[in-house]
């Protein structure tokens, strides 16, 4: 069953031509088709973290970091640290809930009964692209939870501000 | 005489496992391609979330790429190129095995983004890493082994000889 090197040197060289083939006509159909197409792209979409957050947050109540800070001052703020396990225990915001977007319906019901305490639930997630908070908060939203707000880049700007975190779980 | 019957016999298994293979995978990309195709915004956010490509690049490759796997799966399919088709799957397969090792390595918290464009609850671990490690065994396996081009080209070149009448010595 062994082929000979020249033979794979041969089928190398047409190999590189053929492939080199295959990537021009993938191009050309890719580029026609979404030239024609309804839900075609823009050659240069924008993606920019900034572009990226807004598309992330469309239609979702943004907090400003000041607010966030105020409300947390009051014993009014409810953070809901939205990424993986591990980040959280490496650090957190005061008091903050850890719940990654698949679990938002097994925690619907404490931000409800702590936001009618009188808890403003904020969703954070790491860096200003990040989409957790984001697909989290819409989560809740679809389980009638209207009033949770997004920090956009929450434990960044936080902790640059110099604000206090927790660590653990 | 069948082009076939002049094959070594000891490597018929390795053939058959190699058209096996091209089978499967065609199938395969040309799957994958299609339902980029169909969701080109949700590829393109994919792409962007492995935080590999700078931003003006992302939208190219959701673009090209796709239909990239699609070329390359028909090829596989049709017995079309399978050198290049199964270079090019191998190389696809590789960009694919650093994306994930890397994006694993960062610990990003993302979506493959291989054979669906919807985030989900899959999330990049060592399986798609391993599953990413098999199919590019089986694209160099159908390079290194599928002989239906060899036997095409052996074929061609028989045809040509009888035309030529046996003028094996010419340049």
């Amino acid at each position: 069953m062994a082929v000979s090197s020249t033979e794979i040197r041969r089928r190398l060289r047409s190999g590189l031509l053929q492939a080199a083939g295959l990537l021009l006509v993938g191009s050309l159909l890719g580029g026609g088709i979404n030239a024609i197409r309804p839900a075609g792209l823009p050659w240069s979409g924008s993606w920019n973290p900034e572009a990226v957050s807004a598309r992330h947050l469309q239609g979702l109540p943004e907090i400003s970091l000041e607010e966030a800070w105020r409300l947390y001052q009051e014993g009014r703020s409810l953070f809901l640290d939205a990424r993986d396990r591990a980040s959280f225990e490496l650090g957190h915001l005061p008091g903050a809930l850890n719940i990654v977007p698949e679990e938002a319906a097994e925690f619907a019901e404490e931000i409800r009964s702590l936001s009618e305490s009188g808890l403003v639930p904020i969703a954070y997630c790491d860096g200003a692209a990040c989409p957790l908070s984001s697909q989290l908060a819409r989560k809740l939203q679809a389980m009638g939870l209207q009033s949770v707000r997004i920090l956009v880049n929450g434990w960044g700007r936080w902790r640059q501000a110099g604000f206090p975190v927790e660590k653990g779980e | 005489m069948s082009p076939t019957s002049s094959l070594p016999r000891q490597g018929r298994p390795g053939m058959i496992l190699a058209l096996i293979f091209r089978l499967f995978l065609g199938g395969l990309f040309v799957y994958a391609g299609s339902i980029k195709v169909l969701d080109p915004g949700g590829f393109a956010q994919a792409v962007y979330n492995y935080r590999l490509l700078p931003g003006w690049a992302v939208n190219p490759v959701a673009i090209i790429l796709p239909w990239v796997e699609i070329v390359t799966g028909t090829c596989l399919l049709l017995g079309i190129w399978i050198p290049g088709a199964s270079l090019l799957a191998s190389g696809l397969l590789s960009l694919f095995f650093l994306a994930l090792t890397s994006s694993l390595a960062r610990g990003l918290d993302i979506a493959c983004g291989c054979f669906s464009t919807s985030r989900g609850s899959e999330t990049v671990d060592i399986f798609y890493i391993l599953r990413d490690l098999l199919l590019l065994g089986m694209a160099v396996w159908v390079f290194l082994f599928d002989r239906a081009w060899t036997v095409l080209r052996s074929g061609r070149m028989r045809a040509r000889e009888i035309t030529s009448s046996g003028s094996l010595g010419e340049k």
